[in-house]
């Protein structure tokens, strides 16, 4: 088995709902896994900004996942995604729509694509990988509840406080511009609330 | 079982959520839109609760609700659900785990529903049935990345016009004291947001 294999056999089986049972359909997954995209540092994946279903696996580095923001000059962070994550195109994967989202390497990355089609052939043979995909998107949406309740904070340092010790694998690799704007605040805004408490970020 | 009229109203609710692919879909999601029991409810009826609660998909036919989320000592309120929306807990309808939130009724309401049992044991073709489960995923998903679209705008006011954009009617359905912390605002800057937004 090659490490890129081996990699993405940890991530199922880092799952909640994996048990050995789902030992010949995460054969199966790992089987077609691809060759290794490597990007270096502040360059867009364009793979993902065209219309694109297929599932990606990072396995080293950070992406920022950007979007355009509405009320805004710049496009803003949506999301920091660290290593040992899938990540996907949902307007495309979800709604069969043009993509909104855009992800931009955070640091050099490697990463390696699941195509949908094998995806989707699996599924047929192997129902169980229904549950699998499931209990990924169960994981995304816990993260994304949590979040919002950091994101309701009033109090700035609350917030960081919150990314301090619920994502450190985050905290430690983003500068104050992308703290920021994970949490919702503007730059001005964090740096007056650091400096009130005579905190740093580090 | 429900009037034609009604059960009409919920199958126009599946089909703006269900791509049709084969003509017994269609079939399908009629039968399916017949099973839908039908409730007028007060403000403040609850949908399902924390923990194993109701396993119902439910359609708000009209008036809204709120998910509400509890944590350390207090609640908060993350989610609305309008008029012509579905409405479900994902952890018990799909993920078969227990809720974490509660949904209960903001004003005076008429909801559908239907337990998961038929939803998608029962009734439908099995396709038909993954199929759906899979659409509510994906709704569940993009509902959650709207709120964090409106959560992640630094100022009060830039909060209020995401929400707004999100949910017209928002300011009809909610007091301020809750929309205040759906906002993650003090009562004294959403006074401030909706004035500078022209709504005040």
């Amino acid at each position: 088995m090659n490490s890129n294999q081996e990699a993405m056999r940890a991530y199922f089986e880092s799952l909640p709902v994996y048990t050995p049972a789902f030992k010949a359909t995460v054969d199966s997954v790992v089987g077609v896994v691809g060759e290794s995209v490597f990007k270096k540092k502040g360059q867009v994946v364009e793979e993902l900004t065209l219309h694109n279903k297929d599932f990606w696996f990072l396995k080293s580095g950070y992406l920022k996942e950007m979007y355009k923001n509405p009320f805004e000059k710049e496009d803003s962070l949506f999301n920091l995604i660290p290593p040992q994550s899938i990540f996907v195109n949902e307007d495309a994967l979800f709604n069969d729509s043009h993509p909104q989202h855009y992800f931009i390497t955070y640091s050099d990355v490697e990463f390696i694509r699941f195509k949908f089609e094998d995806f989707e052939r699996i599924n047929n043979e192997r129902p169980m990988l229904q549950l699998l995909y499931l209990s990924g998107t169960a994981e995304i949406q816990k993260n994304r509840r949590a979040r919002l309740l950091m994101l309701r904070m009033r109090n700035t340092l609350d917030r960081v406080q919150w990314v301090k010790s619920v994502r450190p694998d985050l905290y430690k690799r983003m500068d104050r511009s992308t703290l920021a704007q994970y949490i919702g605040v503007s730059r001005a805004g964090l740096y007056r609330a650091f400096e009130k408490s005579n905190g740093f970020q580090f | 079982m429900v009037s034609t009229n009604k059960s009409e109203l919920i199958l126009k609710g599946l089909l703006s959520i269900y791509p049709i692919g084969h003509d017994f879909e269609r079939k399908e999601l009629y039968t399916l839109s017949n099973e839908f029991t039908f409730q007028k409810v007060e403000r403040g009826f609850q949908l399902w609760a924390e923990g194993l609660d109701q396993d119902n998909l439910y359609f708000i036919v009209s008036g809204a609700c709120g998910e509400y989320l509890r944590h350390e000592r207090e609640e908060s309120l993350i989610r609305f659900y309008q008029q012509d929306k579905f409405a479900f807990s994902e952890d018990i309808l799909i993920y078969s785990v227990p809720s974490e939130t509660r949904c209960i009724t903001l004003t005076e309401s008429i909801i559908a529903s239907i337990p998961k049992k038929i939803l998608l044991d029962e009734t439908l073709h099995k396709i038909v049935g993954a199929k759906l489960l899979s659409i509510l995923i994906n709704l569940s998903m993009t509902e959650y990345r709207n709120t964090t679209y409106e959560m992640l705008q630094s100022s009060g006011t830039s909060r209020l016009k995401a929400a707004i954009s999100q949910s017209p009617n928002l300011l009809n359905i909610i007091p301020r004291k809750e929309l205040a912390d759906y906002l993650g605002l003090s009562r004294a800057s959403l006074f401030r947001a909706l004035k500078s937004s022209g709504h005040e």
